[in-house]
């Protein structure tokens, strides 16, 4: 029996959102060999959520991060504790999706493939253009919507860059899982609904991308790149990002980024 | 009872393709600010598969009757009806706007939509190999629409105005729709493409003024695209000086 913790990481979310991500999840078709422990992490500021929590993903799935420290830093908690209490995989799971009933035990599928560190689960209906090798699930980067961690790849990494707030975890996570040796895979028949097209691009939403696309080129070793997305931040902001000194990777491993497509990390199928 | 404006859907598949009606359907049970009734007609292969796939999705909840047959007749509470071929998928609040200009206009209504170009992958769904805007005049006729066999997909026909059989076929499609075009409005549904279709021509060459308007439509689309991947700072930029000769807010 393999144990998958399911990690949300929340910040003052809907009832009704979780109401929906909480029906797929008890939609989800397992079989006998997959078991789901869940856990809530909690960013926001109180803890309004606790009850709500409690009622749709059951008791003693709550737990409080102590604040707003961004998507990695929350996840790296919850991974912490899965992989400490020996889980098979940890799942970071949006709480604005909707699972498809088959996509965990297409995410469990291909991670069984050798050598495999990070498993993503395809965006619907609105698939990532980035592409994927279409029997192995071999792709450039995971996104972080709904993506399994093995525990190969938290031990060669250490989970996410805790630098980053919000926006490209999930792409430096990606490579720095390559640069260790496994695979990042695509699970095509894992299908998860998450619809984010009609969401404004609020200029808050815009900077945050534009420093972590700088931050990425720093730390991958392409300053021009980087010095290109801090100088749209200033003129976005109106004032310089503040510094940021992420730790660069080693020289041998840069090869793995790709910061030839712009923000997209990877050449789009579309 | 729900008290959301009820659509019907029929989806048809035209090949043995699983991953197809799969998708379709899982686009179909998440559609929001609609009741559906979907029936499903497939190849006698796909059967059983439909009929699983019926009773997974509908566990996901949502106003949506899925039933694994083509019925006599559309439901009798549907405020209109569209016919989709599997592989067809939507932006979620897709039906739900079509219904609304449905309603608003008189019309029926036909959404912007993208050409998805796939490979078939034994064992695995479909990969997509690229997928390209398609023009859509404001007021869409049934030739420009109708190069894509799957094009029936972007239209929501007022149950008033729909003929009252089940097309089948792809050439079936071309004469329910001549039916039900010539009695009334129809307008395109503002806003970007909502819909994706399979396509399904057999032939892809550029051809005719409409297809000339599509290669434009998909430039027109990814040229600022290339742009920002190239020069964001440039980009942002132009994109400034669009929007302050345009006198937005920006």
């Amino acid at each position: 029996m393999a144990r998958i913790r399911i990690g949300i990481v929340l910040f003052e979310n809907s009832r009704a959102e979780l109401e929906r991500l909480a029906r797929s999840l008890s939609a989800s078709e397992l079989g006998p060999d997959l078991q789901l422990e869940l856990r809530a992490l909690d960013n926001s500021p109180t803890a309004a959520l606790e009850p709500v929590v409690a009622d749709l993903l059951g008791p003693d799935t709550y737990v409080r991060t102590g604040g707003n420290r961004g998507y990695g830093v929350a996840h790296n908690l919850g991974m912490r504790e899965a992989f400490g209490a020996r889980a098979d995989a940890y799942l970071c799971l949006n709480p604005d999706a909707v699972l498809h009933p088959r996509c965990l035990r297409q995410l469990w599928a291909t991670a069984g493939l050798p050598d495999t560190g990070l498993v993503e689960a395809r965006t619907f209906p609105e698939e990532h253009p980035k592409p994927y090798e279409p029997r192995t699930g071999d792709t450039p980067w995971c996104t972080g919507t709904a993506l399994l961690v093995l525990p190969g790849a938290f031990a060669g990494t250490g989970g996410f860059d805790e630098g980053l707030f919000m926006y490209g975890e999930d792409v430096d996570l990606s490579w720095r899982v390559r640069a260790a040796g496994l695979h990042v895979r695509t699970a095509a028949g894992a299908l998860v609904h998450h619809w984010v097209e009609h969401r404004p691009l609020t200029l808050e939403r815009e900077l945050r991308v534009l420093r972590s696309a700088a931050y990425l080129g720093r730390k991958w070793g392409d300053d021009a790149f980087a010095a290109r997305y801090e100088r749209l931040y200033e003129i976005r902001a109106g004032g310089p990002p503040e510094p940021q000194s992420p730790l660069p990777v080693p020289e041998a491993a840069r090869g793995i980024a790709d910061l030839a497509h712009g923000v997209r990390f990877a050449r789009s199928r579309w | 009872m729900s008290s959301l404006p009820r659509l019907h859907v029929h989806l048809v598949a035209w090949s043995d393709e699983p991953w197809d009606v799969e998708g379709s359907l899982f686009s179909l049970v998440t559609q929001e600010h609609v009741a559906l009734t979907v029936s499903v007609a497939v190849p006698t292969p796909l059967q059983q598969f439909v009929s699983e796939a019926c009773v997974r999705l509908a566990r996901l909840g949502g106003p949506v009757e899925l039933q694994a047959s083509t019925p006599r007749a559309w439901a009798p509470d549907a405020e209109a009806v569209t016919v989709w071929v599997a592989g067809t998928v939507a932006a979620p609040d897709q039906l739900g706007r079509a219904l609304a200009a449905c309603r608003a206009e008189r019309a029926l209504a036909v959404a912007s939509t993208c050409r998805v170009l796939r490979q078939s992958v034994p064992g695995h769904p479909p990969y997509v190999l690229g997928k390209t805007r398609r023009f859509t005049s404001s007021t869409p006729t049934l030739p420009e629409l109708e190069r894509d066999p799957a094009f029936l997909g972007r239209c929501v026909v007022p149950a008033a105005r729909a003929p009252g059989w089940f097309p089948g076929p792809a050439e079936e499609h071309r004469r329910w729709a001549a039916a039900a075009w010539p009695a009334g409005p129809v307008t395109r549904i503002p806003g970007p493409p909502a819909v994706d279709l399979p396509d399904l021509r057999p032939e892809r060459s550029v051809r005719s003024v409409d297809d000339v308007r599509d290669v434009l439509a998909e430039l027109r689309y990814q040229a600022p695209r290339w742009l920002e991947r190239r020069s964001p700072v440039g980009f942002s930029r132009l994109r400034g000086l669009y929007h302050r000769l345009r006198g937005d807010d920006h």
